[in-house]
C-alpha cells in the first residue's frame, strides 16, 4: 500500500515538473511579438535576417517539434547559453550556485519550523494568557514586514553599523581555508544574515502550531495523561505536542514556494552569489534563458523539497498508510 | 450594517486593524494635500537625513538644510522629497493592492462556487490545477512571466492576478461542499428552486464571509508581492511603489550612503498596512465565519 502511495506521488512530481517545462517553453510563444522583437525592437532587423534567425533557432518548425526538442534537450541538461556570462552554459552558472541556494532554503525552513514549533507550544499551552497575545502579536507583526526589507534593516545594522558580519558573498575573497572547519565558520558568517533574516518569518509554523495544540488539548487522552498524574511538561511535551506536530510539517510543505520566494529576495538584498540573485541579474540583464533555467531548476528543487516531506510525513504518522 | 459593527467592535485588535487601515488610506488619498512639494520638483540638497535626525549637525550640507529644512523624511540620491514621495507611492501600492485582491477574490469565488457545487470534471480539473500550483514556486514563476511581458505595472498586476485566484478558489470550494450538505439547501432543491437560485440565495450568501476575510488578506499578500516585483527591478520606474522605493534604496547605495531613511519608512508602512489587514481579516473570521465566542 505504502509502495501504491509513493509511486502516485512519483507520478505527480513527474506531471508538475512537465508542467514547469511547458510554462517555460510556452510563454515566450504567448506574449505578443516573436522573441526578436523583445531584444531587438522592430525596426532593426530585416525580414530575410529575421527569416535566417527563425531557422538557426529552429522556430520555424512545427511548435510540436519544438516542443518535443524543448523537452529532451532540458532533460538532457541543455538549457541554452548565458547573455550576461556569454558563452558560458547557463547549466553550468546554476550547478554552481545551487549548493548555497539549497543551504540557506533548508537551514532556514528547518529554522523556522524548529522555532514556530516551540513558541506555538508555549502559545498554545496557554491560550488566552498574556504570554499567548504576546508571542502572536510578535509572530503577527514580523509577517506582515517584507522579508527582504527585514533583510534590508538587518544588514544596516550588524552588516554597515556594527560591522560584525561581512556585507556580501558567501565567501571571503581570495581567502583559503586551511580547514574544513575554518572553510565552514567562514561560510557561516556569510549566511548567518540571510537565514536569520527569512527565519523571523517563524509566524506562519507558530500561528499553526499554537491552533492545532489548542484544539488537541480538548482531546480526552489529554486528559487521561493529566489524571495519571503526568507533570505538565511531560503531558505539553510527550503527548500534546507531539500529536500537533503533522500539520506544522504540511505547513512547511504549503510555505516552502515563499521561503523560495523569500530566498531570491534575500540574496539580493545580501549580493549572495545563489540562484536568486542570479535570477535578479538575469532580469535586470533580460537575460531570458538564464531566467527559464533558474525557474526550471528552483520548480525541481521544490517538487524535491515537498517529496521528502511527503516521506517523512509517511514515517511520522504510522496512522497514515495508503 | 449595525448589527455587525455591533459585533465587529467587539474585537480590540480589529478595531485597532481597521483604525490603522483608514488612516493610512486617507493619508494616501490626500497625498496632494499632505506632499510639501511637487513630485518632480527636487531640492538642492542629496542625501538630506530626516529634520527629526541628530545627524543634521554633522551634514556637511547643514546650512542649506537649515534653510530649506521642510524634509521631514529627508531627500534622495537625487534631492526628491521622500515625505512628499512616499504618499504618492501609497497610492500605487494601495491601488494595486485593492484592484488586484478584488479581481482576484471574487474570480476566485465564481470559481470556487461552480466547482464546488457541480463538481464532477470542472472541480477534478480545478482540484489538480491548484495542487500543481501550490508545488511550484510561485515567486520565479512570476518573475518569468513579467519579464517576458516587460516590466511595468500592468504586467506585475496580470502575474498577481493570474497566480492569485486559485488559493481562495480553493477555500471557498471547501466551504461550499460542506454548505451544500446542509438541510435548507435540500429543502430548495427539492421545492424546485433553480441552480442560479439556490447558488446565489443559499449557498453564496454563506461563504461570502469566508470571501469578505479572503479579501482583505489578500491586500496584504498582494502589497507584498508587488513591493517584492518592484524590488526585484520588475517595476516601472516613472510611477514609484513602495517596493520601488525600496528598489531605489538598494540601486542608489542607500547602505554605503548610511541612508537608513530611504528604505525604513516604505517598509514600515507596508508592515502597518499588512498587519492592519491580517488583524482585520482575522477578525472577520473569527466573529462571522467560525463565530468564536469570545469574553
Amino acid at each position: 500500500m505504502t509502495r501504491a502511495y509513493v509511486l502516485r506521488r512519483i507520478g505527480f512530481m513527474v506531471v508538475v515538473i512537465l508542467f514547469a517545462m511547458t510554462v517555460n517553453f510556452a510563454l515566450p510563444r504567448l506574449v505578443p511579438g516573436d522573441i526578436f522583437d523583445v531584444l531587438y525592437g522592430d525596426e532593426r532587423i530585416t525580414p530575410e535576417t529575421r527569416e535566417m534567425l527563425m531557422a538557426r533557432f529552429g522556430l520555424n518548425k512545427p511548435v510540436i517539434t519544438q516542443y518535443w526538442l524543448y523537452i529532451t534537450n532540458t532533460l538532457r541538461g541543455e538549457w541554452g547559453r548565458s547573455v550576461m556570462f556569454f558563452p558560458t552554459p547557463v547549466s553550468k552558472l546554476i550547478w554552481q550556485r545551487l549548493p548555497y541556494t539549497l543551504a540557506l532554503l533548508w537551514i532556514a525552513t528547518l529554522i523556522t519550523a524548529g522555532v514556530g514549533y516551540l513558541l506555538g507550544v508555549i502559545a498554545g499551552w496557554r491560550a488566552g494568557s498574556k504570554t499567548d497575545s504576546t508571542i502572536q502579536g510578535f509572530s503577527l507583526a514580523l509577517l506582515a514586514a517584507p522579508v527582504f526589507w527585514l533583510g534590508m534593516i538587518l544588514l544596516f545594522i550588524f552588516g554597515y553599523r556594527l560591522d560584525w558580519f561581512p556585507l556580501s558573498g558567501a565567501k571571503t575573497a581570495a581567502y583559503h581555508a586551511s580547514n574544513w572547519f575554518a572553510w565552514l565558520f567562514d561560510w557561516g558568517k556569510h549566511a548567518f544574515l540571510p537565514i536569520l533574516s527569512m527565519a523571523l518569518h517563524f509566524g506562519t509554523s507558530q500561528l499553526i502550531m499554537r491552533n492545532t495544540l489548542v484544539s488537541t488539548l480538548r482531546e480526552h487522552y489529554i486528559l487521561t495523561a493529566k489524571a495519571k498524574g503526568l507533570s505538565d511538561r511531560t503531558v505539553m511535551y510527550k503527548h500534546a505536542a507531539r500529536n500537533a506536530l503533522l500539520p506544522v510539517v504540511t505547513g512547511i510543505m504549503m510555505r516552502f514556494s515563499m521561503v523560495i520566494a523569500g530566498s531570491v529576495l534575500i540574496e539580493t538584498v545580501f549580493s549572495y552569489p545563489g540562484m536568486g540573485r542570479l535570477m535578479f541579474q538575469a532580469v535586470q540583464n533580460l537575460d531570458y534563458q538564464m531566467i527559464q533555467g533558474c525557474f526550471f531548476m528552483l520548480s525541481v528543487v521544490a517538487i524535491a523539497t515537498v517529496f521528502i516531506i511527503d516521506l517523512v510525513y509517511l514515517f511520522l504518522d504510522p496512522r497514515i498508510r495508503y | 450594517m449595525f448589527k455587525w459593527w455591533a459585533k465587529y467592535r467587539k474585537s480590540k485588535v480589529g478595531v485597532a486593524g481597521l483604525i490603522v487601515f483608514v488612516l493610512i488610506t486617507l493619508a494616501v488619498i490626500l497625498a496632494p494635500v499632505l506632499a510639501t512639494t511637487d513630485l518632480e520638483e527636487t531640492s538642492v540638497v542629496n542625501f538630506e537625513p530626516p529634520t527629526f535626525s541628530h545627524h543634521t549637525h554633522d551634514h556637511p550640507y547643514r546650512d542649506e538644510i537649515v534653510e530649506h529644512g521642510t524634509h521631514l523624511l529627508g531627500t534622495n540620491a537625487v534631492g526628491e522629497d521622500l515625505w512628499s514621495r512616499i504618499w504618492h507611492a501609497g497610492r500605487i501600492s494601495l491601488l494595486i493592492g485593492v484592484v488586484a485582491s478584488v479581481i482576484i477574490t471574487s474570480t476566485g469565488t465564481i470559481v470556487g462556487l461552480v466547482a464546488g457545487y457541480f463538481g464532477g470534471i470542472v472541480d477534478e480539473i480545478l482540484i489538480r490545477f491548484v495542487d500543481m500550483m501550490m508545488v511550484l514556486p510561485r515567486l520565479p514563476m512570476m518573475i518569468l512571466m513579467a519579464a517576458f511581458l516587460g516590466p511595468g505595472i500592468p504586467s506585475i498586476m496580470f502575474v498577481i492576478i493570474v497566480f492569485g485566484w486559485t488559493a481562495p478558489a480553493r477555500s471557498i470550494r471547501a466551504q461550499v461542499l460542506s454548505v451544500k450538505q446542509r438541510t435548507y439547501v435540500e429543502k430548495a432543491r427539492s421545492i424546485g428552486g433553480s441552480k442560479r437560485h439556490i447558488i446565489w440565495n443559499h449557498i453564496f450568501p454563506n461563504v461570502s464571509g469566508v470571501a469578505v476575510a479572503y479579501l482583505i488578506l489578500e491586500i496584504m499578500r498582494v502589497i507584498m508581492l508587488e513591493a517584492a516585483l518592484s524590488f526585484l527591478g520588475l517595476g516601472d520606474p516613472q510611477t514609484p511603489s513602495w517596493g520601488m522605493m525600496l528598489f531605489f534604496a538598494q540601486s542608489e547605495g542607500a547602505f554605503s550612503m548610511e541612508a537608513w531613511w530611504w528604505f525604513v519608512p516604505p517598509g514600515l508602512l507596508i508592515a502597518a498596512l499588512g498587519a492592519s489587514c491580517n488583524f482585520i481579516g482575522t477578525t472577520i473570521n473569527d466573529r462571522f465565519v467560525l463565530k468564536v465566542k469570545r469574553g
